[in-house]
């Protein structure tokens, strides 16, 4: 008897370590969209700066790009012109385990609520 | 002189390769930092499929060519979290824990289908490889996508089901390598990867002291012996060859992390013929394999690797000649130990014959008197 619950202890431990490296290892792809809004209108050149990245991700007026994370919370770092001023945002999010996630810039800069699409 | 004979005798495969080595060296014209490098790379990547050899060796089973069940159960696991996009450090320790009861449900397989054919182990276990390999093959190609659901379309092949020839492993690619990276000296040293092969060092000379590790030990020696001391030789056997197969799964995730793809149909294949002539190459016998045989063989038979190309090129002009040069080298290593080893044992036998006469010709001449 001791050694089946060993054996179950062993098993659940090695499940729950397994469902963390799942969530915490799993790679998003995510969009990130730099379009004009109906009052706003989007900057010249953004530079999107995920987690660690160092390198960032340019994405101009009127486009979209692709990035990738791993994990569940992420850090995003945006670096935008506005009247001829240099500006930087940051802010927290999460991905969804099996949906991918849009990132509306513009909401993100006018520091709208409703800046991550879930699909 | 009967020393030195002997010491030359037990170590000839070594000593051979050293020499060859030694002369390639300079035909190669590679630097020593160049050779440094390329070792450091190379040892990482292959040192502990080497190691798991050693366990089977100590039940007495000789060479397990079936670690290739165990690299099977691996490449299984690396589809799988490909397929998932787990990627990084998190990848590879998610692709281990995954690959240890696949492996360990074949190293099962293998130790009783050896059980049954004891005295023939080596044989047997090349083919069962042989025989698993085409389960494997028929899981990967027909089940993979059709009974067992992956969504990744970058690995399954346009019909729909069945995994495509070649997995590109980018996300885990030298993850492990790189996560405690040092560099050293210009040398980019993997010390996670150094760790790794650490703590199956430190595993295998703690389980040759335990009571289990004592009785596969028995079993090596005299199975006679060992069934009168009340110890059951078929589960020794079979926890030699799931704890061997184990690690040959963990080992083939090490290496293949390290290379960056995988050939889903013949990563594995070659796997157990590389790890033997490897350990071979390093002094090991049959009967008798130890870490640092395991460590030297690593290095004589990659060194091999890295110069016999170069050394063909810049003899003949074609880096292919230096390459079958090495698989002549490598394989006849294998051959050449093979025949040693069943020289050695004919040798004993006959001296043992010869002390038995001589006993009972004594006894015959003390009676007489």
């Amino acid at each position: 008897m001791k050694r089946i619950i060993n054996i179950g202890l062993v098993f659940i431990f090695f499940l729950c370590v397994s469902v963390y490296l799942f969530i915490d290892g799993k790679q998003h792809k995510i969009f990130l969209e730099n379009l004009s809004l109906k009052s706003l209108k989007a900057p010249e050149k953004i530079i999107v700066f995920l987690d660690n990245d160092k390198k960032g991700i340019t994405i101009r007026s009127e486009k979209k790009a692709v990035g990738f994370v791993k994990g569940k919370k992420h850090k995003i770092k945006i670096n935008y012109s506005e009247n001829g001023e240099k500006k930087e945002k940051r802010a927290e999010f999460e991905t969804p385990l099996n949906k991918t996630v849009t990132l509306e810039l513009i909401s993100l800069i006018s520091e709208k609520k409703n800046w991550i699409k879930e699909e | 002189m009967n020393k030195i004979k002997k010491l030359i005798l037990n170590n000839i495969v070594p000593i051979m390769m050293i020499i060859i080595i030694t002369l390639t060296i300079p035909i190669s014209k590679m630097s020593a930092s160049q050779l440094i490098s390329e070792m450091i790379d190379r040892m990482s990547r292959n040192l502990f499929l080497v190691l798991s050899l050693l366990i089977p060796i100590i039940a007495g089973m000789g060479l397990n060519f079936g670690i290739i069940l165990g690299a099977m159960g691996g490449q299984i696991a690396l589809i799988l979290i490909t397929d998932w996009n787990i990627i990084g450090v998190q990848g590879v320790l998610l692709a281990i824990i995954i690959s240890v009861p696949l492996a360990a449900l074949l190293g099962v397989l293998g130790g009783v289908v050896l059980n049954r054919a004891k005295g023939r182990e080596m044989i047997t276990s090349m083919m069962l490889g042989l025989f698993i390999n085409g389960v494997y093959q028929m899981l990967v190609l027909y089940g993979m996508g059709s009974i067992i659901p992956l969504s990744n379309k970058q690995i399954i092949l346009s019909r729909g089901y069945g995994i495509r020839n070649a997995i590109d492993l980018k996300g885990i690619r030298m993850s492990i390598d790189r996560a405690w990276g040092v560099n050293i000296l210009g040398y980019n040293i993997p010390f996670l990867t150094i760790f790794f092969l650490f703590l199956v060092c430190i595993f295998i000379i703690w389980f040759r002291k335990t009571k289990l590790g004592q009785d596969m030990r028995a079993v090596g020696q005299d199975m006679e012996v060992t069934k009168a001391a009340g110890i059951n030789i078929d589960r020794t056997r079979i926890i030699s060859i799931v704890i061997s197969t184990v690690l040959a799964g963990i080992g083939q995730i090490l290496y293949l992390q390290n290379v960056g793809t995988m050939n889903t149909y013949n990563s594995h294949e070659q796997i157990g013929m590389f790890s033997i002539a490897a350990l071979l190459i390093g002094g090991a016998t049959v009967v008798k394999a130890t870490i640092p045989n395991a460590l030297t063989g690593v290095i004589l038979f990659h060194m091999l690797f890295i110069i016999s190309p170069r050394a063909g090129k810049e003899l003949i002009g074609s880096a292919q000649i230096g390459e079958y040069f090495r698989v002549f080298i490598s394989y006849g290593i294998i051959a050449l130990a093979l025949v040693l080893h069943q020289w050695r044992r004919e040798q004993e036998k006959k001296e043992d014959r010869k002390k038995r006469l001589e006993l009972q010709l004594n006894k015959k001449i003390e009676g007489a008197l």
